[in-house]
């Protein structure tokens, strides 16, 4: 992954995930850039795993994030009766506000379905250039979240106005 | 009598948050899993307004409505896409389909609710 294209995610994550994070969990996480996270299970809680991909022509990326059942469920405003889908869920709100920032660079992925899975212990690093984790506290537990890039070829992300999004919780009707 | 809305979507959680909101204001719920399920609901039952996802596993949203609205019987179908994406391109689409409205996830409640009222009655 060029070092640009890398700069300009890692410059338009921070704040839609944190803007999502509040949203669910009703105060503003601190988040921090890490190079290792390790979750383990607690009190015979389990740690979910949910990941979704994102990509053109020109690249191609993924997203995963890590957190305890517990945590996830207290991230709902509502009764969740599958958490597994509920935090594919919030993957999915994540990249899709992801793609509504690279829109304003005129890049439009498109983006997958997400896959969650349930496990007993995991870790995950940042070892190279293409790949970024984040560390969002909250008062309800802890969110980790891994971001990879790849490119095809040498990307020029310029921010343009001409992509104009529709915003968070807005309801436009034609 | 209460209006019948069909949620179409691949997340369990989404339809139930969406179903709970609109059955509090007294509708009745129908749900959907995919693009194809929500076309033969559609086309088998009684509906007032359809809410409906676009990144869906085997039809999406967009495609569902331009199928649908082929159709001159649904042609006053109201369809609103709730969505994680708000990008320019993505709602010309929809439009064009045939879509009557777009929301960006996460919703708020009161306000889809009154929409949905809006367009139901009409």
């Amino acid at each position: 992954m060029n070092q640009e294209a890398m700069e300009v995610v890692q410059s338009e994550f921070k704040l839609p995930l944190s803007q999502l994070i509040e949203c669910y969990a009703g105060s503003a996480p601190f988040i921090c850039q890490a190079d290792e996270a390790k979750h383990t299970v607690e009190d015979g809680d389990g740690v979910l795993v949910t990941t979704i991909g994102f990509g053109d022509e020109s690249f191609r990326g993924s997203l995963l994030m890590l957190a305890s059942k517990k945590t996830t469920i207290s991230l709902s405003q509502s009764n969740v009766t599958s958490v597994t889908d509920w935090f594919g869920e919030l993957a999915n709100q994540l990249a899709g506000r992801l793609k509504n920032k690279l829109a304003t660079y005129g890049v439009l992925p498109q983006l997958g379905l997400p896959v969650t899975l349930e496990c007993s212990e995991i870790s995950v690093r940042s070892q190279n250039d293409d790949t970024r984790l984040w560390q969002v506290e909250m008062k309800n537990g802890r969110l980790v979240v891994l971001l990879r890039l790849e490119a095809f070829d040498h990307l020029e992300w310029i921010r343009t106005d001409e992509t104009v999004t529709a915003e968070e919780g807005s309801l436009c009707l034609f | 009598m209460s209006a019948t809305v069909l949620i179409v979507d691949d997340s369990e959680t989404v339809r139930q948050q969406v179903g709970a909101a609109l059955s509090q204001a007294g509708m009745q719920i129908l749900e959907a899993r995919d693009g194809n399920e929500g076309q033969k609901m559609i086309e088998s039952r009684q509906i007032d307004c359809v809410i409906c996802d676009v990144n869906m596993p085997n039809k999406d949203g967009i495609e569902m409505v331009r199928d649908v609205k082929q159709n001159d019987k649904y042609r006053d179908l109201p369809i609103i896409m709730l969505t994680t994406e708000g990008a320019k391109e993505l709602i010309e689409k929809a439009k064009s389909a045939g879509a009557c409205g777009w929301v960006v996830k996460p919703f708020k409640a009161n306000l889809l609710v009154s929409a949905v009222q809006k367009l139901a009655a009409r």
